[in-house]
This record gives structure tokens, sequence and C-alpha cells, in this order.
């Protein structure tokens, strides 16, 4: 059979051909050629399509998903009102902070050095920060995962830090949630450096090089034991 | 010693600063790019809109960040569409025209806006209007080779030899132009 009207066969009727047999078909180079050419003139035509109205679409997300009152039922939890600027992320910043006994005194060094000679740092500080911000970047094809980090070209040092501002950024940067056994572990206070560019794997390792530490991760959670 | 928890706790603020304004001022700057690049790999016009939505609700979820580019949201945009699919069978990817595999996005390095435009160009101008519109009327409005042919009253046999020449015509232009 030709393989185009393979091809069109298998589009038009999908449901006439097993899974197996689809990827068998499909596994043939040529015909595999003729299929992903069928799927890219779906998009070019698809492509050709008026402009979205930008405005009306900017007034139909603000309703939707900034105010919460458009009955987005589906996503209920996903309502976030733009009003609560602290997000919960940093509020346990913040309660890092003032739990921590001296940080009203490192505040104060902190906003004296500001003031002085280390704005510098401020905004390297910004720069460190930075990978561990684009987690809307969700996704993880092996390629796209590498290309999505912002190459972390410095590893982050933490210094007396606690395990649990650790395991926060660490979570923060690879996409996975961190779970305590017992709260002791969150305060354990280390100095770690944090190579971003390494495998979540590897990373772990390193923290479980500690006597102290077991770190373990399954089903995307990294459980502090 | 505390510096860090000291600095996190000022980036947090710094991260925490984007407005609505902010988050207009992108919306308004990028969503047209971003809509097509989710249209061109989902052909879908609601679900398209509906992941870059996600991408920009989820950059105030995140407290967002003074410094969001272009490149980071048109990332987001194709890793939110590609984890969307990511779990189809076979039969689905085919019915909605996806590459079988992922993967394969990344090694034809999909969606490609000059080979989009070379196709369309091909359609519009080396099609005979008959076959150009059974392109049309399969692709845009979705429509099955019996709809095609009650349509424009041709065989079902017709419909095929259409979409055959119009795949090998654009195969054989797109090789030509290297």
């Amino acid at each position: 059979m030709d393989k185009y009207d393979l091809v069109l066969d298998i589009i038009g009727h999908p449901e006439n051909f097993s899974q197996e047999q689809l990827k068998e078909l499909l596994a043939d180079k040529e015909t595999r050629e003729i299929y992903n050419l069928l799927c890219k003139t779906g998009s070019a035509v698809n492509h050709e399509c008026d402009s979205p109205d930008v405005d009306a679409e900017w007034e139909a997300f603000k309703t939707k998903r900034l105010t919460g009152d458009g009955g987005n039922s589906a996503k209920p939890a996903r309502r976030i009102k733009l009003t609560s600027w602290l997000s919960s992320r940093a509020a346990s910043t913040a309660i890092v902070v003032g739990l921590s006994i001296t940080s009203i005194a490192a505040i104060g060094i902190g906003i004296k050095m500001m003031s002085d000679r280390q704005q510098t740092a401020a905004k390297e500080t910004v720069a460190d920060v930075k990978p561990l911000a684009p987690a809307a970047a969700e996704g993880d094809t092996i390629q796209n995962a590498a290309r999505q980090k912002p190459a972390p070209a410095e590893p982050i040092v933490f210094e007396n830090a606690t395990l649990e501002t650790i395991m926060t950024a660490i979570g923060e940067y690879y996409g996975v949630s961190v779970r305590y056994a017992n709260n002791e572990a969150k305060a354990l206070r280390l100095y770690f450096r944090l190579d971003a560019s390494l495998p979540l794997a590897e990373v772990i390792g390193q923290l479980n090089t500690f006597d102290r530490i077991d770190i373990t991760l399954k089903d995307n959670t990294l459980t502090v034991n | 010693m505390r510096l860090w928890v000291m600095k996190s706790g000022i980036c947090g603020l710094i991260r925490c600063m984007m407005n609505e304004k902010d988050i207009e001022r992108l919306f308004k700057a990028h969503y047209t790019q971003m809509h097509r690049l989710a249209m061109a790999l989902l052909q879908d016009g609601d679900s398209a809109r509906d992941i870059v939505h996600d991408v920009f609700e989820a950059l105030i979820g995140e407290g967002g960040n003074a410094e969001v580019t272009p490149g980071y949201l048109m990332r987001a945009v194709r890793n939110r569409c590609l984890n969307q699919i990511r779990n189809l069978s076979a039969r689905e990817r085919i019915a909605n025209r996806y590459f079988l595999e992922n993967r394969d996005y990344d090694e034809e390095q999909w969606p490609d806006e000059e080979t989009m435009q070379a196709i369309s160009g091909i359609i519009a101008g080396e099609l005979t209007p008959q076959c150009r519109r059974v392109v049309e009327l399969r692709f845009r409005t979705g429509m099955s080779y019996a709809e095609i042919s009650a349509e424009l009253q041709i065989s079902g046999t017709a419909v095929y030899k259409h979409l055959h020449r119009a795949l090998s015509i654009i195969r054989k232009k797109l090789k030509e132009n290297g």
C-alpha cells in the first residue's frame, strides 16, 4: 500500500488499528516522516487563523484567574488574589527570619551593609536566587529540562543555613516537595554548596554524606528522616 | 552567618513585588506569540488559551520574578503543552495530530515558524483550489473524509487523492527548499 494512503487511513480511522499496530506502522521511517509532515501541515493551516484579541483575553484572564470571580470551578485551588502579595513562600521565609535569634541584628547589619558598600551584593543575590524562580516552566522532557534551567553558572552557597532553608531551595529548584519526618532535622545548620547543574539524586547524595542527615526521594517528594 | 537567610528575605520581597500591572504588561506584550506557539503544538484554540493563562497564573502564584524574559515564557508554554500530551496513547495522539512521541518535538525542532510559513506558502501557491479546499476542510474544520466528500460533492477516493497530492507536493517542495 502506498505510504501516503496508509497515513491517510491511519489519521482518518485510528480506531481501526490497535495501539501496537499504530506504533508498528509508524515505526517505518518514511511513513513516520509523512505522518509528521501531516501534523505540521495541520499546524500550519490552523496557524493562519486570526490573531487573538489580546485586550479581551487580558480581561478574561483577569476575571477568571486573578479575582476568582470567574466561576473557574474546575480549579478552585488555583484562584489567587493579587492583593495577597505576600506569597506563602515569602511568609515562610519571614518566619525563618523571625525565629532566628539574631535575625533583628542581622537585618540591621544587612541594611547598613546595603546602604554602604554592599549594594552590589544585593544585586548578586537576586541573580543567585533567579534559578529558583522559573517554577512556572514545568515540564521535564530531558532536553527541555536542560534548556529550561537557566544555566546555574555559580553554585549557591549556604553558610550556616538551616536544613529547612536548603531543602526549600532544592525543592523549588527541582520542582519537588519536601516532607519532614521530624522537626529536629529542620533546624540542623550546615554549610552546603548547592550545585544546581547536578541531577537531584546527586545533590541528595551529597547531603546524605552528613552523618545526621537521611533524605529519601520517592514520587517527587523528598522526605527528611 | 545568617546572611543568606536575610538575603532570601529581601529577595522574597523583591520577587513578590510583581503586581497586576507587571502581569498585564507581560501578558499584552507576549500573549499573541505564546498563543501561536501553544496553537502550533496543540492545534486547539481552547487548550492553547488555557495553557497560556496557566503560565501567567503560575507567575503570580510563584511570587513572580522581576525579570521574566520572553524566552522563559515561551519555554513555559512549550513545556506545559508537551506535559499535557505526555501521557496520551498513540491513538489519541494520531486523532489530535500530535507526534507519536514527545521526543519527536525536540528531534524535529518543532514548531518551527519558518517551516510553518513555507507550508502555508505551498498550500496557497502550489495546490489547485479544490485540493486546497479539501486540506482546509480536513485540517481547519476537522471534517471527516465522508463529511468532506458530502460537502464538496466528490467521491471518497477523490478526497484521498487530493490529500495525497497535497502532502506529496508539500513534502517535495520542502525538500527542494532545503
